[in-house]
């Protein structure tokens, strides 16, 4: 019987190629997973969005301005009436809470990795004589991966 | 007593086969190494995406029903009009029942109840509005009392939303 072993050469062949295969497979994870933390950051700035759209609304008419981009941080960002100061457990203004490391450190970490910013572009519009209405267009970006992704959402909110 | 053969051996060598071997588990190591991570990763992303569900979930529910209350009762405004907070919200809804949503951080849940406006005990939901929430804060922040700015967090996963509400007292 002529029986032919397997040489050095083969193996490592062999080996290369299982290398290759498994490559594509294992690089499925990793965009599986950049998948879940972009759905992750757009669930988080949509919300952030409708949160500025309904601040808007309780907002005097004519203290609705521009906020042009890049935009304002929001991450030790300058008191806004939207973001800071974000919260208060205290009974005076001196207890309030804004989004710095030192006061809400998770959520100015989550903030600050991902460099969340608005922006707001602001237009008088009529739909008829005598209205008084803005049309607001809020425009949230953050970094992800290297890339910068934005979400856009307008409202328009009347003088009333 | 010893015979030499003339015909060619093709064979491995042990020295071949160990090297062949040692490649194979260094390759090993390390592909096994990146899959446990990728592995502990995909749980944490899971993790992650099951509470922005749960988040998702519970803001639905509570901007629903707050967006058509008539006015929110607590938390209100401080006396120096500053923002005020507290873990939970009490309103007055469309038909003039006062509800209330709280935070239970022993469960990590926000559940509902219904307050009488008047004699009687405090119906509470049997199915909470939301779970899986370490803290949450309702806060007061226009004047009116018809703005509610909420934040809810888990694990480092926040949200931050608001709601106005759309009728008048």
């Amino acid at each position: 019987m002529n029986r032919r072993a397997v040489s050095f050469v083969e193996i490592v062949i062999a080996l290369g190629i299982l290398i290759v295969c498994m490559v594509p497979v294992l690089t499925m994870f990793g965009s599986a997973g950049r998948a879940v933390l972009k759905s992750q950051n757009l669930g988080f700035a949509i919300g952030f969005a409708h949160r500025i759209s309904q601040h808007l609304l309780s907002m005097p008419f004519d203290s609705i301005t521009e906020v042009p981009l890049p935009g304002q941080p929001v991450a030790d960002g300058p008191d806004d009436g939207f973001f800071n100061p974000v919260s208060n457990f205290g009974t005076t203004g001196t207890n309030a809470l804004r989004i710095t490391k030192a006061q809400t450190p998770d959520l100015w970490a989550f903030l600050r990795k991902y460099e969340f910013r608005y922006a707001l572009i602001v237009n008088n519009v009529n739909f008829a004589a005598g209205d008084r209405m803005k049309c607001v267009g809020i425009i949230i970006t953050w970094k992800e991966g290297g890339k910068d992704l934005l979400y856009k959402l307008y409202t328009y909110v009347p003088d009333i | 007593m010893f015979q030499t053969s003339d015909k060619p051996r093709s064979g491995v060598t042990l020295v071949e086969l160990l090297i062949g071997t040692a490649i194979l588990a260094v390759i090993l190591g390390i592909v096994s190494r990146w899959f446990f991570m990728q592995r502990e990763y995909q749980q944490r992303l899971s993790h992650i995406s099951a509470i922005q569900e749960d988040f998702r979930r519970a803001s639905w529910n509570m901007i629903q029903e707050l967006q058509m209350a008539r006015v929110v009762i607590w938390p209100r405004i401080n006396a120096d009009k500053s923002l005020h907070s507290d873990t939970k919200v009490v309103f007055k809804d469309f038909n003039g029942q006062i509800i209330s949503y709280y935070h239970v951080p022993a469960t990590g849940e926000i559940r509902r109840c219904i307050i009488p406006n008047g004699p009687g005990g405090v119906v509470i939901n049997p199915r909470p509005v939301g779970e899986g929430i370490a803290s949450a804060s309702f806060t007061a922040s226009s004047f009116d009392n018809r703005l509610i700015s909420f934040h809810l967090s888990t694990g480092g996963v926040h949200t931050l939303d608001a709601v106005y509400l759309l009728n008048g007292d």
